[in-house]
């Protein structure tokens, strides 16, 4: 199975990272390729740059869509262009977020989302309701941190990612913990142990989840919210 | 008083349109620059057409700023962007589907959307859900006619617009309506005579809106959702 895993921004240590992950627990059999998109910003932390990366990602997608990829995951935690790249692309599309909001949901009672910045948990709120998960979130919290202080500093990520995590747990109800920035991967494992919750890193439950669709053959509906635009 | 409007799209016939709708409402003492972006696509019927006018239309709203502009409106019923304008514009942006919906909610309580493709139903009622409305809304319907028809056979886009909008105030429970397909623009008061309930153009509406945020002289809160984007090389 081929699956294209594309970083919308232009951060080749991130995608790095990204791909380090994703090759450690793919399956022999997938053929991982995963991307930058090399006209975008470097981290995608606004609108602005949600709206500027999405342009040159669908490029990628729709190259790789006639090239005969069986899977596409779009590796930002903003869903950047989710709907338009369902749109364009014939091959399964998935988004991180809205796949870990909704096997979060099969998990636990409720869940949190963990974002970099405070400014931005009124946008994940926006996100929530955008993907139908509304009555399983508990939360959206920030560490305080930037997307690049995150990959700077993994020693203060993971504390404050422990802090927030607990004060979610004791708080606001939540049961599972998505990680959404790709600068908290790899501390799901610690954090799971010490605070016993569940503890999702959406890049990686996507893949898994895109190896799953891709074995049964499924792809999102192309009637409707989905449907091919008129002229691409 | 200084509006700008943007048309999203590049279509200057669609500009050139909205533009008469506009100047035949304004007040006398507003200026308003109707203008649309030159790249682009030319209509907007996707997610694929959005994400491709969102980047010349934010370089609009930069230069509105620098221009003095009071309000800025963006002239397209899917408020492609307006998050992102929000953020880099001190300026008020005014998007037409948020606004006509914040309209609606003042005068009924629920509202019918009527628009054109069948297919776009599910994206409306996303747009719906991601303002925290969908409590607020009585059903979207559409008229499900191709556009070549919707051209040649004004009589029928005419008599079905009006069916459907019955159906929504006797079946769906909508007190108010609203008008997010072009081809219905211009039978706004035929239809509130037709059904006795308030039928709004959102043109007009999201234009007055401006005019009045304008007025008020408040704009978009800056401390979350619209936090101005931290500096970063953009390639």
């Amino acid at each position: 199975m081929r699956i294209l895993v594309i970083n919308p921004n232009s951060s080749a240590e991130m995608t790095e990272s990204v791909e380090e992950v994703l090759h450690r627990i793919r399956r022999p059999d997938t053929e991982l390729s995963v991307v930058c998109t090399p006209e975008a910003p470097v981290s995608i932390q606004s609108a602005r740059d949600v709206a500027l990366s999405v342009p040159p990602m669908l490029e990628i997608i729709r190259r790789a869509d006639s090239d005969g990829v069986d899977a596409v995951i779009i590796a930002c935690f903003s869903d950047p262009g989710l709907e338009a790249a369902k749109e364009v692309s014939s091959a399964l599309v998935l988004g991180i977020q809205e796949t870990s909001l909704h096997v979060a949901s099969l998990l636990g009672h409720k869940y949190t989302i963990l974002t970099p910045l405070a400014s931005r948990i009124a946008s994940k709120e926006q996100d929530v309701r955008r993907f139908k998960a509304e009555p399983a979130c508990a939360s959206v919290r920030a560490l305080g941190m930037t997307v690049l202080e995150t990959e700077a500093d993994p020693a203060r990520t993971k504390a404050r990612i422990f802090e927030v995590a607990r004060a979610a747990m004791e708080e606001d109800g939540a049961e599972v913990m998505i990680l959404g920035c790709a600068g908290m991967t790899g501390y799901a494992d610690d954090i799971e142990r010490e605070l016993g919750i569940v503890v999702l890193d959406p890049t990686s439950v996507t893949l898994k989840v895109a190896e799953g669709l891709g074995d049964l053959n499924i792809r999102h509906c192309k009637h409707g919210l989905y449907a091919s635009p008129a002229a691409a | 008083m200084k509006i700008l409007v943007i048309n999203i799209n590049t279509s200057e016939a669609i500009t050139d349109k909205m533009r008469g709708v506009i100047e035949g409402v304004k007040r006398p003492d507003t200026h308003v620059d109707v203008i649309c972006p030159t790249k682009g696509p030319d209509t907007i019927d996707s997610s694929f057409d959005e994400a491709y006018a969102v980047p010349p239309t934010l370089e609009l709203v930069k230069q509105a700023n620098q221009d003095g502009y009071d309000a800025i409106l963006l002239g397209c019923f899917c408020d492609a962007g307006v998050e992102a304008a929000r953020e880099i514009s001190e300026s008020p942006v005014i998007a037409m589907e948020e606004a006509t919906f914040s309209v609606a909610l003042t005068l009924g309580n629920k509202f019918g959307l009527l628009t054109e493709k069948r297919p776009r139903i599910a994206m409306k009622e996303r747009h719906v859900r991601r303002a925290g409305l969908l409590q607020r809304l009585a059903s979207i319907r559409a008229l499900g006619l191709s556009t070549a028809d919707l051209a040649a056979q004004p009589e029928e886009t005419k008599r079905r617009g009006i069916e459907l909008a019955r159906r929504m105030v006797e079946e769906d429970g909508a007190e108010v309506i609203i008008m997010g397909c072009a081809a219905m623009a211009g039978y706004n008061d035929v239809l509130q005579a037709e059904l006795g309930v308030p039928v709004l153009d959102p043109t007009v509406v999201s234009f007055k809106f401006a005019e009045m945020i304008a007025d008020t002289g408040v704009s978009h809160s800056r401390v979350g959702l619209y936090h101005p984007p931290l500096p970063k090389t953009i390639r």
